[in-house]
């Protein structure tokens, strides 16, 4: 425990709806210990990013707050301090990278300058020293013939090279903890593996801890130590990511993993979680999984009692009222 | 398709304008001072001309509530129909300049490729020159060509030869917006069925394509309609538009500005005019802009 | 990038041909005979002769022809009203006097319009976002002729500290360039604000904050020229919509300006110089529509000048 660089507990989120703030983020709890990557899985809409922005500290506060918990870095708590600070924490000690790099990334700014800019905010190098270095780190990530791709604008990049530019922009500063949100949903299969594995030599390399978002198994698979499983807000399963895949406890754990074709059983049928996702700040009572749920349908327990988070022998944290070790 | 289309349209709008309260008074201030006008003009007609050199400038009094003028006009009954002439001018360019505008719109639109590319390229030349540079010329030119054609008194072809002007030249931008959701729509599968049936571009353009298209017109209508009387004013302000004697707001605020000195203030034949004018247009816009946000918020530039 | 430029340069001399076409039509449609006008001031008939003669008036398509021979040379030929006046000195008098105005009415949209924009984008729903949203309204809706009558009684007769109807130096600019600046300041202002709070929604502002930026340097490096985009596209209109306020402005705070002459050209049939001020103003405006188009070009590198417009 006492490793761990990211620590995030009890973290809850409101956003503002036309009828007034509704909770969508639910006491959400992890820790992330530098080399260590952990997977946050969950269909769109299930609070995963919005839970990054917050830890971030990035939410528009028009339209979402954080409510509850804290986010310590380093053991310092990164929601309580004022605005200034955490100005010289982003970036420099927790770094983001977004879903879309088409829209991500200045387009009235060359990419080298976009890299350039964040070396300089982190270690205050001149501004040629801070081009250099982002010549270097663009290089690092797999961009050829960087010295002159860095002349260049985003628009003139393909989709892969400017999630390499993202990925340059965030770990030219160093940062001890990297959150990638879907950093490869918008790319071509080829070009996910490929980033994928830019961002495992970098860890090895930096020593980083990756909070990945993802609603693709595969990805978690490949990449994860650990996962965690949110569904409507709240963390349903948390373990080790073997563990999970291997044997879900969770029903909706078990269900998403259904649902993922397998080349080992081509002729099985896919299986379809029945219902959709609550919509935020809709949630049924109880358990919010409970009128999707095979196991808790009819049961008066899991309609009505949100389901408190149990501990299995293998480390593994379940929320819910049926799982069985 | 088009059911839903008009439902949506009658539904949407008339509700978020009525929660809408600056939009919602402006409108009734707007009904107010039209009824004024209209009313108010019809019952100056007799009334506007007759001059009383021996109350000539008076400030407002029970008697004549606006003041009375250089030549002891009494000013109330030519606001009124110099209001109502200003709006009249304004409605009916505006009128012209829709029609203008959705006709040259939907025609590049329907046409695509170089028709297309070439009427726009004209809108885009004309939208380059200073707008009241454009109305002037035309002025003149229509004028020189229909005032003696049209057989009617002097005051009614200042007003047509105006509307004409005025209509002729701002019709740009509502040609830009009905070409571009022209395109957008023709794109859409319910046309391309409709052209699959064989059925003709009229037809398709009537009965698919205007009334998806009423909103973004009715939308643009009522920013265009300040737009008119505000050249109008213009116009008559520097002697161009509406003659005297007839009475428009425009060319009653020259005769306050030529009034203006620094001996003696006739405020009132400065301020009434102008009041009523500014409130007006100010109203105008406000509902135009009510509107806008109403249908969906499409940006007015 | 030069070849999108060079076709748009050359297309403005085609333009500005169709204009002088159709303005000439408009001009010789006018009723009446210039040189018949009610009041003292009719030209000599010696001189009426000699003028119909030099420029072939008497037939329109001789006139058309060699007018248009004169105007290549630079030649706007002479007032038909002020004698011996060409308008070329018209314009040379009168052009400085205009274009000051203009120029200064354009910087203070653009400064007032992009600085409450910004500001009332920030503060969206606030009492700043509402004043200016107010200001704009006010601005696009109140004549222009309004606000210069309120401003001259103001400074003139209420305070008066300039004298009504006269122009002398410098600081007489300020009223007729204030009142001018209104309109395009209004549409500046709603462009900004608009394409401001997109640009602050968008991606790349939040990578910018994610970088560890300052919200200061978010809204100076990255926010501000991108929001200012669409600013830049719409200065040839603002300054259209400038010169069309300057007839009316110019008529009310008596300046000497090209406005004037154009709209004493038209009410006094003056036809040479309703063709050289339309002239003179059309070749100013294409001018810079190219000028800003091409600025544009630099700023966006989006915009590929070496495609086919």
């Amino acid at each position: 425990m006492s490793d761990r660089v990211l620590d995030v507990s009890n973290l809850g989120v409101a956003v503002r709806t036309p009828t007034g703030w509704r909770a969508v983020v639910h006491e959400v709890s992890f820790g992330l210990a530098p080399r260590q990557t952990l997977a946050l899985v969950g269909e769109s809409g299930s609070g995963k990013s919005i839970s990054a922005l917050a830890i971030m500290r990035l939410l528009n506060s028009r339209s979402a707050r954080t409510t509850s918990g804290t986010v310590e870095l380093d053991r310092v708590d990164l929601l309580a301090l004022p605005e200034r600070a955490m100005t010289r924490i982003r970036g420099r000690r927790v770094a983001m990278i977004f879903q879309e790099p088409m829209t991500a990334l200045n387009p009235l700014m060359t990419v080298g300058a976009q890299v350039a800019e964040s070396a300089e905010l982190a270690s205050g190098k001149s501004r040629a020293e801070a081009w250099s270095e982002a010549v270097r780190m663009l290089d690092r990530v797999g961009i050829a013939d960087a010295d002159r791709r860095a002349a260049s604008f985003p628009h003139e990049l393909s989709g892969g090279m400017r999630q390499r530019v993202m990925i340059a922009i965030a770990l030219v500063a160093r940062p001890a903890v990297l959150i990638a949100d879907e950093p490869t949903t918008a790319l071509d299969v080829t070009i996910q593996a490929q980033i994928l594995s830019l961002l495992q030599s970098l860890q090895e390399e930096t020593g980083l801890a990756l909070l990945l978002i993802t609603h693709d198994f595969g990805v978690v698979a490949r990449m994860a130590d650990q996962a965690a499983v949110i569904y409507a807000g709240r963390i349903v399963e948390r373990g080790a990511t073997d563990d999970i895949l291997e044997r879900p406890l969770h029903p909706y754990t078990r269900g998403l993993l259904a649902c993922i074709p397998s080349l080992e059983r081509p002729a099985a049928r896919l299986t379809v979680i029945p219902g959709t996702v609550p919509s935020a700040g809709d949630e049924p009572s109880g358990c919010a999984f409970h009128p999707r749920c095979e196991l808790g349908r009819d049961e008066a327990r899991c309609r009505d009692e949100v389901p408190a988070a149990g501990a299995f022998a293998d480390g593994r944290i379940v929320r819910c009222w049926k799982a069985e070790a | 398709m088009i059911v839903a289309a008009e439902r949506e349209f009658s539904i949407g709008v008339t509700p978020s304008l009525a929660r809408r309260p600056t939009a919602s008074a402006a409108a009734i201030f707007l009904i107010l001072m039209i009824a004024a006008c209209g009313v108010g003009g019809l019952w100056a007609r007799s009334r506007f001309a007759a001059t009383h050199l021996e109350t000539a400038r008076t400030p407002p009094t029970a008697r004549a509530p606006f003041g009375t003028d250089l030549l002891g006009r009494c000013l109330l009954p030519r606001c009124l129909l110099g209001g109502a002439v200003s709006l009249g001018v304004g409605a009916a360019a505006a009128a012209f300049s829709v029609f203008l505008g959705v006709v040259w719109g939907s025609l590049a639109g329907m046409a695509g490729g170089r028709l297309d590319a070439f009427m726009m390229r004209i809108v885009d030349v004309l939208y380059g020159l200073p707008y009241l540079l454009l109305v002037i010329l035309f002025k003149i030119g229509l004028g020189g060509l229909l005032s003696s054609r049209l057989g009617m008194s002097h005051g009614m072809t200042d007003a047509v030869v105006l509307m004409l002007a005025i209509g002729g030249v701002s019709w740009l931008t509502m040609a830009r917006i009905i070409r571009t959701q022209v395109l957008s729509l023709k794109a859409r599968p319910f046309v391309e069925a409709a052209r699959a049936i064989g059925v003709g571009p009229i037809g398709i353009w009537r009965t698919h394509l205007l009334p998806n298209l009423a909103g973004p017109i009715i939308a643009y209508t009522t920013l265009t309609i300040p737009q008119a009387i505000l050249q109008e004013s213009f116009l008559s302000f520097l002697g161009i538009g509406i003659q005297p004697p007839m009475p428009s707001w425009g060319n009653l605020a020259a005769e306050g500005v030529a009034a203006i000195n620094s001996v003696q203030s006739f405020w009132w034949l400065l301020a009434f005019p102008c009041g009523m004018l500014s409130l007006t247009l100010l109203a105008l816009n406000l509902v135009g802009d009510g509107m806008q946000a109403a249908l969906s918020g499409e940006d007015p530039a | 990038m030069s070849h999108r430029l060079l076709s748009r340069l050359l297309q403005v001399p085609i333009v500005l041909f169709v204009i002088y076409t159709l303005t000439f039509v408009m001009v010789v449609a006018v009723p009446g005979n210039p040189f018949q006008r009610e009041g003292s001031r009719a030209l000599p008939p010696l001189l009426e002769q000699a003028l119909r003669q030099r420029y072939g008036m008497d037939d329109n398509w001789t006139f058309y022809w060699r007018y248009l021979g004169r105007l290549m040379h630079g030649d706007f030929g002479e007032s038909l009203q002020y004698e011996n006046w060409s308008c070329n000195e018209i314009i040379a008098a009168s052009l400085p006097v205009s274009a000051a105005i203009g120029l200064t009415a354009v910087l203070i949209a653009l400064v007032v319009g992009v600085g409450l924009g910004t500001l009332a984008a920030l503060r969206r729903g606030g009492l700043v976002d509402f004043a200016a949203i107010g200001l704009a309204v006010f601005s696009i809706s109140v004549p222009a002729f309004v606000v210069g009558a309120a401003l001259l009684i103001l400074f003139s007769v209420v305070f008066p500290i300039m004298p009504v109807g006269t122009w002398g130096g410098p600081l007489d600019l300020l009223r007729p360039a204030v009142t001018l600046s209104l309109v395009p300041m209004a549409y500046i202002l709603r462009l900004t604000r608009l394409s401001m709070t997109e640009v602050l929604d968008s991606d790349f502002i939040r990578t910018a904050r994610a970088k560890g930026l300052s919200e200061s340097a978010v809204i100076w490096r990255h926010a501000l020229r991108n929001a200012l985009l669409p600013v830049m596209s719409y200065l040839g209109p603002a300054t259209a919509a400038a010169m069309t306020g300057s007839f009316v402005v110019e008529r009310v705070f008596n300046v000497p300006g090209l406005g004037i002459h154009f709209v004493n050209g038209v009410l006094n049939r003056d036809q040479m110089l309703i063709l050289a001020t339309v002239l003179v103003y059309s070749t100013m405006l294409v001018t810079l529509n190219v000028l800003v188009d091409f600025v544009n070009g630099l700023i966006d590198p989006r915009v590929n000048l070496g495609a086919p417009a």
